[in-house]
């Protein structure tokens, strides 16, 4: 692969556009933590308003759970998203060698890693 | 013994005045005992590699290299991206120096974050050390700077990488540390969403620096 180098780590694989040295570091997975929804009053700084407030349901108030979390999550990139986003094209080889890199055994260590088990 | 013969075994070096010796009549034994090699003058090296092995680092002064290679210092641009909200004129830098990354990047809000997971920045461009330190979890701390909340000022504060990672987060101003370990969760002073969104106030813009140690 000659327009991009590759770096091969535990859990990612960090790439580098030759021309430019654009560079991105990709994880195999996107991992976080989801928690309960709760309803939220506005964000208000400085008299501006960044969210507005959730509209309570009766019996509601806020703080309540509006939704329960999926507690932790894993969920595959889109590739093309991420490499358009990030270089402006997809590479059809850059896209392989992450992919065939990213194996389902991979990832559930690095949930494993993320979860701290 | 005839004279002749007596001629031929004393023949003085002397006498040789021209003419050159074959290289199979020289022995390299010959050579390698009678010349004066800890006189030999560098500009005697015309041609081949000197061994690394060969230089002697006290005599080896970083000072007259005209330069070094490029996989230990690299320059070049990177791509933020955020776990919630949307952003717009993205633009990163980086310096690379060995394994010491710093970052510089800014990016303008389009729409804030809300909810309360953790929120984090994506992307960094190389992967962070593999390490074994921290309260429970591999992390590495370094200072950082960012602008955007309590009135858009710039803030220095606690900026969060876990080792083997490319995901960087920030801790809430204002709480109390906790193990570092519990700074992917949503029960830590990590910056969720909905304060996230403080960032995202004012101007809209952010600016942001961090460095870290890569894994290579």
């Amino acid at each position: 692969m000659s327009k991009y180098t590759t770096t091969k780590n535990e859990y990612s694989i960090d790439v580098m556009r030759v021309s430019d040295n654009h560079a991105r570091g990709f994880m195999c997975s996107n991992v976080f933590h989801e928690a309960d929804e709760l309803y939220m009053d506005a964000v208000i700084v400085d008299g501006k308003t960044i969210t507005p407030a959730d509209t309570l349901p009766d019996g509601k108030k806020f703080g309540d759970v509006k939704s329960v979390g999926r507690g932790w999550v894993q969920e595959d990139w889109n590739w093309d998203t991420e490499l358009q986003a990030t270089f402006g094209e997809v590479d059809a080889d850059l896209k392989k060698e992450l992919t065939d890199y990213f194996t389902t055994d991979l990832k559930a260590k690095y949930l494993a890693n993320e979860k701290g088990e | 013994m005839s004279t002749y013969e007596a001629n031929r075994y004393a023949f003085p070096a002397t006498a040789i005045t021209a003419g050159t010796f074959d290289n199979a009549r020289l022995s390299s034994g010959s050579v390698t005992q009678h010349v004066d090699l800890t006189a030999l003058s560098a500009s005697n090296l015309t041609s081949g590699t000197i061994p690394n092995a060969r230089y002697g680092t006290p005599t080896f002064s970083a000072a007259n290299l005209t330069s070094v290679p490029a996989s230990a210092v690299s320059t070049g641009s990177w791509t933020p991206g955020i776990s919630a909200g949307s952003i717009s004129s993205i633009s990163g830098q980086y310096q690379k120096i060995g394994q010491l990354v710093h970052l510089q990047w800014e990016w303008k809000w389009d729409s804030a974050p809300s909810g309360s997971d953790v929120w984090y920045i994506t992307g960094a461009p190389f992967t962070s050390i593999s390490i074994n330190a921290g309260s429970g979890g591999n992390w590495l701390v370094g200072l950082g700077n960012h602008s955007g909340v309590d009135g858009g000022t710039v803030h220095q504060g606690y900026i969060f990488m876990r080792d083997n990672s490319t995901t960087i987060r920030i801790m809430r101003a204002g709480y109390t540390a906790q193990r570092t370990a519990n700074y992917n969760t949503t029960s830590s002073p990590a910056l969720p969403n909905n304060k996230a969104a403080d960032l995202a106030a004012y101007s809209g813009w952010n600016y942001w620096s961090f460095s870290y140690v890569s894994a290579s």
